[in-house]
């Protein structure tokens, strides 16, 4: 297939660091992939798991989490709560048979656009290296459940 | 071959069909009991927390949640190489005493009461725990739900829950009786011996006063002869907390008396295709026998 | 034929504890017995399937379902009480949301069957036996149902009006709810909203936990065995795991104020979809490790330490809502371990 795999990338990126970091690279100029879409949330904190599951489950094949480096959180410590968030995730996400690299966090602040462009170029490439995840297709059986039956997954190394 | 197919097989817990084959006299050339139900907690419970066991199967059946949330917390005795106080056994012991007073008044008057006490001849539609009650009297079933609520009760102060107790932990248990529970236990032991002497006597009243019901209970049609097993004190006594398991042959003999730990010397299990649910057989039993 | 309203109790992947939560209502049942006629009920009463395709459409006036769909059976039979029932209840977790049964979601079809089948201390199988969906016998073929992969919720399969949550629900409970559908029955009163979550408290279990509750801060999290936990105080705080705070109350909060932590089975808060999401979320949030001026390096490990104590996530967070999980189900790779 001469096509490339793209691969969709759902970014929460946090309103007074990470996305301020998103719009420098862009008024900067900085070129980097374009497979993140950037959603917009006040707080790090504010990213409920549930967000960063539905992605996945809706056709992301990865989802980066962005905000304030710990201490200068604008809500004091609402990227302490993302964090603690994160690690828990990535332990149940191992269980659900989710690859490691395809749910990542970045601390950005406002002024690091090249960072935040850094991460999602080296993100992107490795789920590209991962492939497509198509939760709802590959592990059930696509539609909405109310398949006759569901798929058993392809087998494939993690 | 005509074919009579009952599906579902119905009073109990669980799922079931039976296929029935009639030759051309109308006899029964052969008979398949099928299960079609299978959920898989021997896999489903791999990678989830020991201490976690006795939740999870007590989910296996919720007719008798007490028998496998009690399996799961003696496996965690052994598991964890602890022998509980005497204490604990004997809290354990009287959860279990009370479960076992309202599953039998279960199985008594609603699973298998209703074949006896309405008959074989009875209309299906009726014959259920709503048609014994019609038949003996609403003071009666008045009487077998206060036997299920008051042990129920007792379940629940244990336990933690009336349904899918919570209290198993490995030598331990996390409820303690208090002296005013205890008291009230007591009561309640006091009727549910009153409750079985009375059910007895209404099982000679209503059963076995009556000729017809008599003589097709032990006919050929309804009597397989087999081995028997349960687990019993050092006196042979029927303890259903703990003990030995006693397997008694079909002449009253006894076959073996076992821990239950050595279980996989005695007992092993087979497939067929035509069933989800395997066929746990004894070892070196009559052949044919399960 | 009597004109009195028609009940029907079924059960798939399920356990019967929801068939004796409805006996536990004690004397009520008795209330139950005047209302109501039997149309199938397979726990206590001996009608069959013939019996229900039979029926009339809508014959069945209330249904109430147990149980997870876990094979092809149990897909059919929903479709065929929802033919011939004018309410379907989801009774119970199962139905509501997969239950004890949906943890098969975080194994394979293929590592139960060798669990089961093949590889256990008890079996005698040298032929490698499976269970067939045909078997062909000399007096004629024998079927089963088709295991499904995945195990699936009741409105995964079909319209589902009203969900009763619980593992099992609580006597009190149903017997509220079955006066609000006699009362609809009989007098034309109103029901709620179909597809309403009933019998609940709508609250988080902490509001009826008795235990006081201070400052969540959890150092270290404790399996349930390895302290006695201090009485009366919140299990959680003390590091002993408990869903109480993404589960929904209406329980009475019974398993915290025997010492064991709650462990969901009321299901999710009304709004929230992912209850294991959001009971992760709650506990990550409460884990005292990592501060605003810490080395980054540092809050990262100290984490890690913590969450290091926390056994088994999915198997916690999920234990009776996986099958409406946003992921369903692991991605096993046939391993049965989704590790």
């Amino acid at each position: 297939m001469s096509e490339q795999f793209e691969p969709v990338i759902v970014g929460f990126l946090c309103n007074w660091c990470s996305y301020r970091a998103a719009d420098l690279a862009g008024t900067a100029r900085i070129k980097y992939a374009p497979n993140m879409r950037a959603i917009r949330v006040m707080c790090s904190g504010r990213i409920d798991p549930q967000f960063v599951l539905k992605a996945l489950r809706e056709g992301a094949d990865g989802v980066l989490i962005a905000g304030c480096h710990p201490g200068e959180c604008h809500y004091v410590n609402g990227n302490i709560k993302a964090i603690r968030r994160f690690i828990l995730m990535k332990k149940m996400l191992r269980q659900l048979g989710v690859e490691e690299d395809r749910v990542q966090l970045v601390w950005a602040s406002a002024s690091e656009g090249t960072i935040l462009a850094a991460k999602v170029d080296s993100m992107t490439e490795q789920v590209r290296a991962l492939g497509p995840l198509h939760w709802n297709e590959t592990v059930l059986g696509g539609g909405n459940g109310h398949n006759a039956e569901i798929a058993e997954p392809v087998a494939e190394e993690v | 071959m005509k074919r009579i197919t009952i599906d579902p097989i119905t009073r109990l817990e669980g799922h079931g069909k039976i296929e029935i084959f009639l030759n051309e006299e109308g006899n029964v050339e052969n008979a398949y009991l099928q299960i079609p139900e299978l959920r898989g907690f021997e896999q489903f419970s791999v990678g989830r927390p020991a201490e976690e066991m006795p939740r999870i199967t007590n989910r296996i059946c919720g007719v008798c949640p007490e028998a496998h949330h009690m399996a799961g917390t003696k496996a965690l005795d052994a598991l964890f190489g602890v022998e509980p106080a005497p204490v604990v056994k004997k809290i354990r012991e009287m959860f279990y005493s009370a479960f076992y007073c309202t599953d039998h008044a279960v199985h008594f008057y609603a699973l298998g009461g209703p074949d006896f006490v309405l008959g074989p001849d009875s209309n299906p539609a009726e014959r259920n725990i709503l048609g014994v009650i019609h038949k003996v009297g609403v003071e009666i079933g008045k009487q077998v739900i206060a036997q299920r609520k008051r042990n129920h009760e007792v379940i629940q102060w244990l336990g933690g829950r009336g349904i899918h107790p919570v209290a198993g932990l490995p030598g331990g248990w996390s409820v303690a009786v208090t002296e005013e529970m205890r008291k009230e236990i007591e009561e309640i032991a006091k009727k549910n011996i009153e409750f079985g002497e009375f059910s007895l006597q209404l099982f000679a009243d209503v059963v076995l006063a009556n000729q017809a019901y008599v003589d097709l209970i032990v006919s050929d049609m309804f009597t397989e002869a087999t081995y028997y097993m349960g687990t019993v004190d050092e006196n042979n006594q029927s303890n259903f907390y703990d003990g030995k398991i006693r397997v008694v042959a079909p002449d009253g003999s006894e076959f073996v008396k076992y821990e239950p730990k050595d279980y996989a010397q005695h007992i092993a299990e087979r497939v067929e295709p035509w069933s989800y649910l395997k066929f746990p057989y004894l070892k070196g039993g009559l052949e044919g026998l399960y | 034929m009597s004109e009195k309203p028609k009940l029907a109790m079924y059960w798939s992947a399920s356990c019967g504890g929801c068939e004796i939560s409805v006996l536990n209502i004690h004397e009520h049942i008795l209330t139950v017995d005047e209302v109501f006629d039997i149309a199938f009920f397979p726990c206590i009463a001996d009608f069959k399937v013939k019996d229900v395709e039979g029926y009339p459409d809508g014959y069945i006036d209330v249904c109430l379902w147990n149980g997870a769909i876990r094979n092809s059976e149990g897909e059919e039979m929903a479709h065929l009480l929802r033919k011939k029932s004018k309410f379907m209840v989801a009774y119970g977790s199962c139905a509501y949301e997969g239950c004890i049964p949906a943890l098969s979601n975080l194994t394979s079809k293929e590592a139960t069957f060798n669990a089961v089948y093949i590889d256990n201390p008890s079996i005698e199988n040298p032929d490698k036996i499976f269970p067939q969906e045909v078997t062909t016998m000399p007096e004629g073929d024998l079927t089963l149902p088709k295991f499904w992969h995945t195990v699936k919720a009741l409105d995964q399969v079909i319209d589902v009006d009203y969900y009763l949550p619980g593992c099992p629900p609580e006597p009190p409970q149903i017997w509220a709810v079955l006066q609000v559908i006699v009362g609809a029955l009989l007098e034309g009163k109103p029901l709620p909203p179909k597809g309403s979550l009933v019998g609940h408290s709508g609250v988080a279990v902490c509001e009826e936990c008795p235990l006081e509750k201070s400052e969540k801060t959890i150092a270290r999290f404790y399996r349930p065995y390895e302290i006695v936990p201090e009485p009366g105080v919140c299990l959680l705080e003390q590091g002993i795991v408990c869903n109480g705070p993404a589960t929904v109350g209406g329980c009475g909060a019974l398993c915290p104020q025997v010492g064991m932590g709650c462990r969901g089975c009321y299901g999710p808060l009304p709004g929230v979809e992912d209850q294991g999401a959001k009971m992760l979320s709650a506990i990550a949030s409460v884990i005292g490790a990592g501060e605003a001026g810490m080395d980054e390096h540092e809050i990262e490990r100290q984490i890690e330490e913590v969450v290091d104590t926390l056994v088994d996530p999915a198997g916690t967070f999920y234990r009776f809502s996986m099958a409406k999980s946003f992921l369903r189900r692991a991605n096993t790779n046939g391993n049965g371990k989704g590790d």
